[in-house]
């Protein structure tokens, strides 16, 4: 029988309670990445496969291990080299073949699983997007090629896989720059209009790099995000950039280049110069 | 010192035809598409100069090698490299179908790495056809050095190598690097390698690559089994004639 172990990184409910005083956290609370993790192996749990919990901690906390469930095990983190050892160990002895390995993707758990895989001498699937059942057999899915190309692999062949985040679903509006802003201080307007009219402003990678705002960024190496309504201004449409907002209910973009791509992937389009459209948006909402 | 930066050459995804997606396999040759090295690795290759010009200013020296595993190597890129700054240009040729075998490639590289005995290796965060990311820390456990993940940032200071990560909770975290590490560069502040002069290139006539032979055969084995397929993701665009259509759609979504 096909066992699922998910590997929970993130910080316990105690670091939890004396950093939510400080930090805004960003998606690593644990019941999240567990859902999370659960949606993604639906078809396998589905067709019968039992589940483990590892959990990667930081402290030692009693109550934290006094609680666990059957199924689930607690990893003390003294670093991350010591405790990828102990889980490295630990899912050694319990591998028997049929056994899956999944993690969200995050900065560390991508390093952990990465080294997990070379040692079990198998290819990590980083970033996965889901797993589909075609003809009684199971596959991987991810996307390949700057996100043109879905690639499915044989779950056979997939044992240590680390899942895509699920996209921020909690924004109603999205305001995306390309490089049609022409400059940063656009940018910084867009933002100020996106905090009027309750919305997130973000950029397209080629325009981060270029006005600054790496943490701005949305798609493939960014953020993914799932907005009922995205607007795009200014961004000729790649496929890496689209991988970040084509999940979002409506796309509405604006350029001023009759030949963008974007045009072949938005619900409604604007021949039209950015940074025309954002004075408008300003005169409107001042 | 030694800086090794890994780093690949890939087709320009945004030139490929539709025709092509539709017929990709594993064994699919995309070089009708123009050739670009790998955005990450751009960043990469620049951070190494950079701190190699912060070692400079500092009194010392920094030996930096540009090394990648692939089927060949254009001038084009490689005198790009020797004009930037690079001392050492190296290609560890690729004999198989290796675009989907992360383990050899990594396998490869860290073997030619273990011969350098660097002080630092960057990489870019991901690279090649199946984006993996994964090839810097299968280098950095095959040759037991501490790895370093999402660098958007790496120099030279105070006598010691440093790389700046982004923590997933915001903020930065600065680490210092006083042993041999593999760092895998990610989206930077950096928009690419610079830029070099015709001089600069026309000195570099008479540089060669050094070219050593693949150590792991590469062959397509598991990843026969894999599918592969195109789906184009389109929408039924309406184009709006009128801005005042266009602040009706966005306006109707904010009073929802």
């Amino acid at each position: 029988m096909r066992r699922i172990v998910f590997v929970l990184s993130g910080v316990s409910r105690k670091e939890r309670r004396i950093e939510e005083k400080t930090f805004k956290f960003a998606g690593l609370k644990r019941e999240e990445i567990a859902d999370s993790l659960r949606a993604f192996a639906a078809p396998l749990i589905k067709n019968g496969a039992k589940t483990e919990v590892y959990y990667l901690d930081g402290v030692d906390d009693e109550t934290e291990r006094s609680s666990l469930k059957e199924g689930e095990f607690f990893v003390l983190r003294r670093g991350e080299d010591a405790a990828f050892e102990e889980l490295s160990e630990d899912l050694r002895r319990k591998d028997d073949g049929q056994t899956v390995f999944l993690t969200e993707s995050a900065p560390c758990a991508n390093r952990v699983f990465a080294r997990l895989a070379y040692r079990f001498g198998v290819e990590c699937v980083m970033n996965a997007d889901g797993v589909i059942e075609e003809n009684g057999e199971f596959y991987v899915v991810k996307k390949i090629c700057g996100s043109n190309i879905d690639m499915k692999i044989p779950l056979g062949f997939a044992k240590v896989i680390t899942v895509a985040p699920q996209p921020d679903k909690n924004v109603g509006i999205a305001l995306v720059g390309g490089l049609g802003l022409k400059n940063g201080r656009n940018f910084e307007r867009l933002k100020v209009l996106a905090g009027k009219i309750g919305a997130n402003a973000w950029l397209t990678r080629a325009a981060a790099l270029e006005f600054g705002g790496a943490e701005y960024i949305v798609g493939q190496s960014g953020r993914v995000i799932a907005p009922d309504i995205c607007v795009i201004l200014g961004a000729s449409g790649a496929s890496a950039f689209m991988y970040g907002v084509e999940r979002s209910k409506k796309l509405v973009a604006v350029n001023n280049d009759s030949d963008a791509p974007i045009f072949k992937k938005a619900d409604f389009g604007l021949l039209a110069d950015a940074e025309v459209i954002l004075t408008e948006l300003e005169a409107l909402w001042k | 010192m030694k800086i090794v930066v890994c780093f690949k050459v890939v087709p320009d995804f945004e030139q490929v035809l539709k025709s092509d997606w539709e017929n990709f396999s594993s064994e699919s040759d995309l070089n009708c598409a123009k050739r670009i090295i790998n955005c990450f690795d751009e960043t990469a290759l620049e951070l190494a100069l950079r701190i190699k010009d912060d070692v400079e200013k500092d009194g010392g020296f920094a030996e930096c090698t540009a090394l990648t595993f692939a089927g060949e190597l254009k001038n084009v890129f490689s005198s790009a490299l020797f004009a930037a700054g690079f001392d050492r240009v190296e290609l560890i040729k690729d004999e198989g179908t290796c675009a989907f075998n992360s383990l050899s490639a990594a396998k490869n590289l860290a073997g030619r790495i273990k011969e350098i005995s660097p002080d630092l290796v960057l990489t870019g965060k991901q690279a090649g056809y199946a984006d993996g990311g994964v090839v810097p820390f299968y280098i950095a456990e095959r040759l037991k050095l501490r790895a370093i993940g999402e660098a958007f940032d790496a120099g030279f200071a105070e006598g010691v190598f440093f790389a700046d990560i982004r923590e997933p909770t915001g903020g930065i975290r600065r680490c210092r690097i006083d042993e041999p590490a593999v760092v895998s560069v990610g989206t930077g502040q950096i928009a690419g390698l610079r830029i070099t002069t015709l001089k600069k290139r026309l000195a570099t006539v008479g540089k060669n690559i050094d070219i050593f032979s693949g150590a792991t055969a590469c062959k397509t084995n598991s990843f026969s089994e894999i599918k592969f397929e195109y789906k184009e993701n389109r929408r039924e665009c309406k184009m709006l004639s009128e801005i005042s259509e266009f602040t009706e759609i966005l306006k109707g979504s904010i009073k929802r």
